[in-house]
């Protein structure tokens, strides 16, 4: 029984160990052809959490940030995309949450408001409306639009923390989950000041 | 009395209860946590106390007697305060939990703890009972989200235990499900080796299924039907060999407030 259990034990780690060694870091960049909008994003968006340890002590509620470009045939669109998804057991466990307004990130000292809109309404001539995949389900994909510069000022930053404001105006904070998340070569890429 | 500290990463909690009545005391309890950088978390308990809580109730434990009162007319004052303390044992508890979130999903804890109840002596026609002797349980356990959907929540648990008198070692896979936004199903499977001293050998395989209903209001309601799946041997006599079955449905409901 006991070498059972040392063997389940091992394996767990060892699975844990292979996900965490599959994460590359590059720029994607895909063609939208029915739209004919080329589409690129980081490789893989920023991760901030929020706990609820009163509800749970493994589940969080997760947003997901990245920056995109879309370009139609020269014309080119910036947005910081949001991933909204949660672990929690949320309507039966936890309160349902209402899906946030705009999204406010500290840029030299001083809070950046970007009003969120639902990324299917932002960019809605796109087949494949998935920028960014998430280890969690997605419940709600909503983005910002925003200019170039506004994406270096973002990038310049160390993004540990942002604040949503729901449509019923409650404010959420999430913090930094883990790094990751590599802006500045999205900048590069894009042709902006990625360093 | 109570003291609390926390900061933001640090929580200690304390607890002293000290009983003037019998000049002795009664419960010491330590709880701290403390979250790292990395989101490793720490856990400590220390809680020292008497089992159960000394009061002179406990000299009923064992009687034929409903109320104190009744007892006093049997027993002066001093001999019930004495029959209580006879009746109360020493009991420590240690713990160290740490506990790390993988990724976004998964969470792994372990946890150490060890457990010593004293013993009690005989009185008033009650038996002695024998202290335990220092327990010690290690549990693992891995917790999953979403592994099936966006709200499931599976844990997988390993547990070992050694005292003097026995080993335990079980495995649980819990897992819940949500079906809609009210109903939530949880499957649950255990499996569980005993090994006593004495040579007596016990498996305990145990599933169950268990329904849980949320209500509008703040009721929940819950149903659950298991089984229980004894084989019990002996190794001091291979001819022993028992199994028992055990069959169960819980129903109940639960409010928050």
């Amino acid at each position: 029984m006991r070498s059972i259990v040392m063997r389940i034990a091992l394996i767990a780690t060892l699975a844990a160990l292979a996900a965490c060694a599959s994460q590359t870091r590059i720029v994607r960049e895909r063609l939208d052809e029915p739209s004919g909008t080329t589409v690129r994003a980081g490789a893989e968006p920023i991760v901030f959490a929020r706990t609820q340890p009163q509800y749970s002590s493994s589940g969080r509620d997760y947003l997901y940030l990245g920056p995109v470009e879309t370009n139609r045939q020269g014309a080119r669109e910036y947005y910081v995309w949001v991933g909204v998804a949660t672990t929690l057991d949320r309507g039966y466990l936890v309160p349902l949450g209402s899906e946030p307004e705009r999204l406010f990130i500290d840029v030299a000292g001083e809070p950046m408001e970007l009003t969120l809109r639902p990324w299917k309404e932002r960019e809605p001539n796109l087949r494949e409306a998935r920028v960014y995949g998430t280890p969690v389900r997605l419940g709600v994909e909503l983005a910002a639009r925003v200019t170039l510069d506004q994406l270096t000022k973002l990038a310049s930053e160390p993004l540990q923390a942002v604040r949503v404001v729901d449509r019923d105006g409650g404010t959420r904070a999430y913090y930094r989950w883990h790094e990751g998340g590599d802006w500045p070569a999205f900048l590069s890429a894009v042709g902006g000041s990625g360093h | 009395m109570e003291a609390r500290y926390a900061d933001d990463k640090r929580t200690l909690t304390s607890m002293v209860d000290y009983d003037y009545g019998y000049d002795k005391l009664n419960a010491v309890l330590v709880l701290g946590t403390w979250r790292f950088d990395n989101r490793l978390t720490l856990t400590g308990l220390a809680d020292v106390r008497q089992s159960p809580i000394l009061t002179t109730r406990n000299a009923l434990v064992g009687q034929p007697f409903t109320s104190i009162s009744e007892m006093l007319g049997v027993f002066t004052e001093a001999e019930i305060r004495q029959i209580a303390l006879d009746r109360t044992s020493d009991m420590t508890t240690l713990a160290l939990g740490v506990s790390k979130p993988l990724f976004e999903r998964f969470q792994i804890n372990a946890d150490v703890t060890a457990v010593d109840i004293g013993a009690t002596v005989a009185s008033a026609g009650v038996p002695a009972i024998p202290g335990t002797g220092r327990q010690v349980f290690y549990t693992t356990s891995f917790v999953g989200s979403g592994l099936f959907g966006a709200r499931d929540v599976n844990v997988f648990n390993l547990r070992y235990g050694s005292s003097p008198d026995f080993t335990l070692s079980q495995v649980t896979w819990d897992v819940r499900l949500p079906v809609g936004q009210r109903l939530r199903i949880n499957p649950r499977l255990s499996y569980g080796v005993w090994d006593g001293s004495n040579g007596i050998h016990r498996e305990t395989t145990s599933p169950s299924f268990r329904v849980l209903l949320s209500l509008r209001s703040r009721y929940h309601l819950e149903a659950e039907i298991g089984k229980d799946d004894f084989l019990r041997t002996n190794g001091a006599d291979p001819t022993i060999r028992e199994s028992s079955i055990g069959n169960y449905i819980n129903i109940g409901y639960h409010a928050d407030f």
